[in-house]
């Protein structure tokens, strides 16, 4: 039996079981394995290793995405990112070569290094990520290492490290973060200009402090 | 935690809790003007003194302030303190909204606290200074704010940095947020171990202060 031949025999068999799980009681919380009354989402060019408590070098387990996988019922927004959705559970390890958003719940480790990962409003992620780009709207504990920026908006809810090239992050955000920003060389060259309290040199038309007489 | 203090976190929590279940996360209801903050010229001034410097913003956070720390090339620890006080903890767990400041001790060269100590109790605030003093590096800077009058504030502060040293101030939405207002010498007393190193009134009133970790 081919490599693929025990993919998608193992595809079907998965797909088997989710659809008993489904019946036996919709979405236990607590589970490892893929849950959905969908097809599993997951894109060509995902990596999934670990998944759930399965032995990685289960040959079903150990597997690379090809375009068999669309039998499986493959959900991708377009060709070049991977949808998780939000009935979608995953434990482990995912390495991608594509955007990744994420709207469900993740555990483990993140990465696609010179892609994008977005944690949707109802993502909820414990996992260590490493992308090129991410964007938090839901809610993340673990650490982050952007090669290029990390985007918080104000629904997200964030726990962990932050280390960046650039970071955005919108007023009102719940934030428990130590942020580290890599420098550019660009930037090394900037490091010459004025400092911030230089720069409040400028004219101002708002009224200056005068020093407090002792309490 | 002794019984006392137990006590006095519910109590806190009467207050503060209130506005649990309102929508303060970025509700921000206006902008009440700006001021050049000579404080702040100082701080800046100690930041450039150290070298890459590590700072704890204990929020509101205001995502143009991070940006401007940051710029200094300082490491950042942001913390919403008072957000997730207010919003998060029911008021069982707000202990859990101390440990929060779960920091190793001498890290940080400066902290920013801006308005929170008006709407934290004196007992609560005498704590939350233990905790400020251990995370401050010696002769590390504490900045903060505190509101003009003995009105009461309903509002909490955010600081944000618009141009520089230039603080503009907006009032976000906490209608029901305890206020206490302190005068020169109560905020010196309660933040007793830390040092007052130099303190301002801005003509709209607000009141800056700048304590150092001897």
């Amino acid at each position: 039996m081919t490599k693929a031949e025990r993919f998608t025999r193992w595809v079907q068999d998965l797909v088997a079981r989710l659809r008993q799980e489904i019946v036996r009681g919709r979405g236990q919380e607590g589970n490892t394995a893929v849950v959905s009354q969908e097809p599993t989402v997951i894109g060509k060019e995902l990596q999934m290793l670990k998944m759930g408590n399965r032995d990685e070098k289960d040959a079903g387990n150990d597997f690379r995405h090809g375009r068999e996988n669309s039998s499986a019922g493959a959900r991708s927004r377009s060709s070049e990112e991977t949808v998780i959705g939000e009935n979608i559970s995953i434990e482990g390890t995912v390495l991608a070569d594509e955007d990744i958003i994420i709207e469900g719940r993740m555990k483990g480790t993140i990465e696609t290094k010179s892609h994008c990962i977005t944690i949707g409003p109802k993502g909820h992620i414990e996992a260590d990520v490493d992308a090129q780009d991410v964007v938090i709207s839901g809610m993340m504990a673990g650490n982050i290492i952007a090669r290029n920026k990390v985007q918080i908006n104000k629904e997200a809810d964030f726990t962990g490290r932050i280390t960046a090239k650039r970071i955005a992050i919108e007023d009102g955000a719940y934030i428990k973060a130590t942020i580290e920003l890599e420098k550019e060389e660009k930037q090394k060259a900037q490091a010459s200009e004025p400092t911030i309290s230089e720069q409040s040199a400028e004219p101002q038309s708002a009224p200056e402090p005068s020093s407090m007489p002792p309490a | 935690m002794h019984l006392n203090l137990r006590r006095c976190l519910r109590h806190s929590t009467m207050h503060l809790s209130a506005v649990e279940s309102r929508p303060l996360r970025g509700s921000i209801v206006r902008e009440v003007g700006e001021y050049e903050s000579r404080m702040l010229q100082r701080y800046f001034a100690h930041l450039a003194k150290c070298e890459k410097p590590e700072i704890l913003d204990i929020g509101p956070i205001s995502g143009n302030n991070i940006s401007v720390f940051l710029s200094l090339g300082a490491k950042l620890s942001v913390c919403d303190f008072i957000l997730r006080l207010t919003n998060k903890m029911p008021g069982q767990e707000l202990e859990k909204a101390l440990g929060i400041l779960d920091y190793r001790d001498y890290r940080f060269d400066g902290i920013h606290v801006w308005d929170i100590p008006d709407h934290l109790e004196t007992w609560l605030l005498t704590d939350l200074v233990k905790t400020w003093f251990a995370l401050l590096k010696p002769n590390g800077l504490l900045v903060m704010m505190a509101g003009p009058s003995s009105t009461p504030q309903p509002y909490l502060h955010i600081a944000r940095l618009v141009r520089g040293t230039t603080v503009q101030l907006q009032e976000i939405r906490a209608k029901e947020l305890a206020y206490f207002h302190r005068s020169n010498r109560d905020i010196e007393i309660v933040m007793r171990p830390l040092e007052q190193r130099t303190s301002y009134l801005c003509t709209n009133g607000e009141r800056e202060f700048l304590f150092g970790r001897p």
